[in-house]
């Protein structure tokens, strides 16, 4: 029974997997964070203390998510597990397909950003606007 | 003695953290409970988690300990975590916290489909196959039937237990 459940487990794991390639071109906040701590090698323990760092601590990455995305990453071919030979522990490093998919990334939030501000500084002027009409 | 964790997850976990205060820590898994000891109180907090970590449990353990999680007992793909109170949480964010409620209902309903098959399957046996009544054999069957058919009922409990709770998640979040 053990080994059926396994088994369900890891035919469903490549279900996702396969469905994830498609959608993966966008990535939810965890994922981006993780896919911007791992363009260099790093281990778990580091990948975590590095997005502390990037975001000043703004960004909290709890270990249950961090697991569950490396793993949904890894089946999406958008990270690999690197063996050290002078650490026991494994690393995290970004794919090519990865690296790519991030810079576009990158490209999409930054757009997004920049229409944020565009539309936030058109209705100042807007309102301003307003008060000189009244004026 | 465990209200189930699939059915009060959040109140199971606050329950422990009283009990810690009181100075009797989570050791281990037990048949329909726990196993308690007896420690110095403190304010600790508690996580579930449902993963199968079978070829990478190095790595899980490690990311845990990093964040401040203790590991504390498995049993299958469950694992309980300790932590100091304040301690950031485990998922920090919705759409990993739901598939980890998908996790436990496949597993679950795996075990359902599994119980209902032994289930019927008996029933077949008891039907067909058994002529006399009173004999040895009968009796073992029907009990057989009876244990499968008690112990099907609260998984299919914990199956739509883990639906509705990845219902509710589903619902809270963002637009």
């Amino acid at each position: 029974m053990r080994e059926c459940i396994r088994k369900g487990f890891l035919t469903g794991g490549d279900f996702l997997a396969k469905n994830k390639r498609i959608d993966m071109d966008q990535l939810t906040d965890p994922a981006y964070y993780i896919m911007l701590s791992v363009i260099e090698a790093r281990h778990g323990y580091a990948i975590m203390k590095y997005i502390e760092e990037l975001t000043n601590g703004e960004f909290p990455m709890g270990p249950a998510t961090l697991y569950t995305l490396t793993k949904k990453l890894q089946q999406a071919e958008m990270i690999e597990l690197l063996e050290d030979k002078n650490d026991r522990r494994k690393t995290y490093k970004a794919t090519e397909l990865g690296s790519k998919l991030l810079e576009n990334e990158i490209e999409r939030r930054s757009k997004m950003v920049a229409h944020g501000r565009q539309a936030l500084y058109l209705t100042e002027e807007g309102a301003g606007k307003d008060e000189k009409a009244k004026k | 003695m465990s209200d189930g964790l699939a059915f009060a997850e959040e109140k199971e976990m606050k329950k422990l953290t009283e009990l810690a205060e009181n100075g009797w820590f989570l050791d281990s898994f037990a048949f329909l409970g726990y196993t308690l000891r007896k420690d110095t109180p403190q304010k600790i907090i508690y996580s579930v988690d449902y993963q199968d970590i079978a070829n990478d449990r190095k790595e899980y353990m490690d990311m845990f300990r990093a964040a401040g999680w203790e590991h504390v007992c498995s049993a299958a793909d469950i694992h309980i975590f300790s932590a100091p109170a304040g301690t950031k949480p485990i998922y920090t964010d919705q759409h990993t916290k739901i598939e980890k409620y998908e996790r436990g209902k496949k597993g679950s309903g795996i075990l359902g489909i599994v119980l209902i098959l032994l289930t019927v399957m008996t029933d077949v046996i008891d039907r067909f196959f058994i002529n006399s009544g009173d004999s040895m054999t009968a009796n073992i069957v029907h009990y057989t039937f009876l244990f499968f058919c008690i112990i099907s009922f609260p998984v299919l409990m914990v199956y739509a237990r883990f639906q509705y709770k990845i219902y509710r998640l589903r619902k809270r979040i963002s637009l």
